[in-house]
């Protein structure tokens, strides 16, 4: 069985992080832990695809 | 396989949990989201059934972290800002960020790079592979 790189998650997780940003409703608790949560794995991930990509970290 | 879980997932509107008290500091690690999802489905049910649609053989447990993994814990305020964070793994604290309470984003970026590079520095092997699980606790 194969796994899906992670980084094939970016675009889905962006499009949730999205939803929550433009949601006209007030966010909730949950929701804004949920939004916290969003950002710091699509940080990961992006950090994660970018030494993929050039294989050096950027400081 | 994964479009059936999806619907099943999104069609449990349980209630799994009381929403924190907002007078302390409450900590909440990634392995929550499965969690916090369940609050706000109407707003979250799209891009649920996109993750469901990405690879129907794959299996869903790795999109969500292991609570045994290394991973950043954060700690928020009373108005639900995130205020610091530190490691699950070894409990060493991210440097404090600047508080500025109208950029809630560039406080979660700057946990989250402080923290990659910590977890690249203390708890990576040359080989890339997380080793957390062989951490002392």
């Amino acid at each position: 069985m194969s796994i899906q790189p992670d980084h094939d998650l970016l675009p889905t997780l962006r499009r949730m992080r999205e939803k929550i940003e433009f949601d006209p409703a007030p966010r909730t608790p949950s929701l804004r832990q949920l939004y916290v949560l969003l950002v710091h794995r699509i940080a990961e991930l992006e950090d994660a695809q970018m030494i993929t990509h050039s294989g050096t970290r950027h400081a | 396989m994964w479009a059936k879980s999806g619907f099943l997932f999104a069609s449990r509107m349980v209630f799994l949990g009381e929403t924190p008290e907002t007078d302390s500091a409450i900590c909440f690690d990634n392995s929550d989201l499965r969690r916090l999802l369940h609050h706000r489905l109407e707003v979250l049910e799209a891009a649920l059934l996109e993750l469901a649609r990405l690879q129907p053989e794959q299996p869903k447990a790795h999109l969500w972290s292991s609570p045994l993994r290394t991973e950043l814990t954060f700690t928020y305020d009373a108005a639900l800002h995130p205020i610091a964070g530190k490691c699950s793994a070894c409990g060493e604290p991210m440097p404090t960020p600047p508080r500025n309470p109208h950029d809630t984003v560039d406080t979660i970026l700057w946990l989250s790079h402080h923290f990659i590079v910590h977890k690249t520095l203390k708890h990576t092997t040359s080989a890339g592979a997380d080793n957390a699980d062989d951490l002392p606790q």
